[in-house]
């Protein structure tokens, strides 16, 4: 194995550090927009007003089956198409771009939030009825029982899924690269073909990955048992 | 891409924005070719490879500019993955492909083609002195090829019945594939082979059997268009020819390829 092929300036490093942060910053952003759908969702599909549960139940449930890459397909081109569509007869005649990155983040996303949103389901159920209870007993609106007993409550159960699903969104950034954006493994295989020593990029690629799934559970593991001292279980 | 970059595209090219009608992102007028941008996968060496630094190499970089100084047009390389190739080409995300794209009756049914500018037939490979007579010694054996490729339907129109057709993403998971004993042959065109074969890895392997030119396989690769843009792609096979005349063409073969290799298209439009 060449290491001086990763270097930096002569060798690879600073590719590979531009796609690392290609996919820290897609990860990040997909998670960010993602949680925020899934708590959404979760709240919609929980609440009394049965359509708007059922559609958005049934949104999620696709958005479940589907193949991520698809879901990239259908965002990349499909917005694509449609706002050459839409925009055709205004004289606009040509490539509108959807950046690559933030369809990215809005197909990742939306996956994300689908499967959030089964998680905050479930940690909402979680909430016992006894705190829910003393705060009605307190006269507390509706508002101020959610914000203040229920969804930190809840956010106890639900974040060692939520945190699973920030792993699972991280392996699924490399998917975007379907689409030409060039994340880190993607860089990795171009410097393989390159160079014919894809051993030695795809190892290294597969340490970063290690190193920030390992960064994501240190800090999950920390935040849980910061959280769970004030549980008083 | 730094993380300013980053910000850029966010703050400059705003999906939402655009989809409220807002404003108008990045429009890349195609009726004024003199610029224009072409797309190549940028992983398929020799023809075309990415660099440390993101630019691209490869023989058909270097004759593609070579064409488009001819033709007295401004080129600039973008990067596609092959299999989504055609649908960005149709969303106008370029202006033409030039990245291996052999011409068959499908392509040109969704594009235009330019003449061939190159041509390479196809050949099975495996390890050495594995005497295999065609088609009988392919009974049951596992033969990889590109997926989508025309060498893919050309194999199994042919012997489908026969042949355990495995498709690939690219060549490199063919070879590693092979070497791993997975698959007993290779079915591909000769160039990009041939650079396996002469590499370490590839030296316990070798050709067998003839040489394949079929109606099936392609008629050469050329430049694909959009089917509205006869202008630009006439454009383009003046350059080719007048490339092929004056003996760029050959000049750049021959920093690519081995002496001896013939990929000259120009008995396919003569």
């Amino acid at each position: 194995m060449d290491l001086s092929l990763l270097a930096f300036g002569s060798g690879w490093g600073d590719a590979l550090a531009r796609g690392l942060l290609v996919t820290l910053a897609l990860a990040a952003a997909s998670v960010v927009l993602g949680t925020a759908l899934g708590l959404g969702g979760a709240l919609v599909a929980t609440s009394r007003r049965r359509t708007a549960a059922r559609l958005v139940g049934g949104y999620e449930v696709v958005m479940r089956s589907l193949p991520e890459l698809l879901v990239i397909f259908a965002v990349y081109y499909g917005f694509s198409f449609a706002l050459q569509a839409l925009l055709a007869p205004f004289g606009v005649d040509g490539f509108v771009a959807i950046d690559a990155f933030w369809a990215g983040v809005l197909a990742i996303g939306m996956v994300h939030g689908a499967y959030c949103s089964e998680v905050f389901r479930g940690a909402f159920a979680a909430v016992p009825a006894g705190p829910l209870e003393a705060a009605a007993a307190l006269g507390l609106r509706p508002l101020p029982t959610f914000v203040t007993v229920k969804l930190p409550l809840a956010l106890r159960f639900a974040l060692p899924g939520l945190m699973n699903l920030v792993v699972v969104t991280l392996k699924a950034t490399p998917l975007v690269a379907a689409v030409g954006l060039e994340d880190l493994l993607r860089v990795a295989g171009d410097a393989g073909k390159n160079t014919k020593h894809y051993l030695t990029f795809y190892l290294a690629a597969l340490a970063v990955y290690l190193v920030l799934a390992a960064a994501i559970w240190l800090v999950e593991g920390r935040i849980e048992r910061r959280a769970s001292k004030f549980l008083g279980a | 891409m730094n993380l300013s970059g980053l910000i850029g595209r966010a703050s400059s090219i705003c999906m939402i924005v655009a989809a409220l009608g807002a404003s108008l992102p990045g429009v890349s007028h195609a009726a004024a070719p003199e610029k224009v941008t072409i797309a190549t996968e940028g992983a398929f060496p020799p023809f075309n490879q990415t660099e440390a630094d993101g630019s691209f190499t490869g023989f058909e970089i270097d004759l593609g500019n070579a064409i488009c100084k001819h033709a007295g047009l401004e080129c600039t390389w973008v990067k596609q993955d092959f299999s989504g190739m055609i649908p960005a080409l149709q969303a106008k995300k370029y202006d033409f492909i030039f990245s291996y794209m052999s011409i068959n009756d499908e392509r040109a049914k969704v594009g235009l083609f330019s003449i061939p500018y190159i041509t390479d037939q196809f050949r099975f490979y495996g390890p050495k002195g594995s005497a295999v007579t065609l088609p009988a010694g392919l009974d049951g054996k596992s033969v990889g090829v590109l997926s989508g490729s025309t060498g893919e339907r050309f194999i199994k129109e042919k012997w489908g019945d026969k042949v355990d057709v495995r498709g690939y993403d690219n060549l490199d998971q063919v070879n590693a594939d092979l070497e791993a004993g997975r698959i007993d042959y290779g079915f591909n065109a000769q160039l990009p082979v041939s650079v396996f074969l002469a590499s370490p890895e590839g030296a316990g392997y070798a050709w067998f059997g003839p040489s394949y030119s079929d109606p099936l396989l392609g008629r050469g690769a050329g430049a694909m268009f959009r089917k509205d843009e006869t202008a630009l792609r006439d454009k383009v096979n003046d350059a080719i020819r007048a490339v092929y005349a004056d003996g760029t063409f050959k000049e750049i073969a021959a920093r690519y390829f081995k002496p001896g290799v013939d990929v000259s298209a120009e008995p396919l439009w003569k």
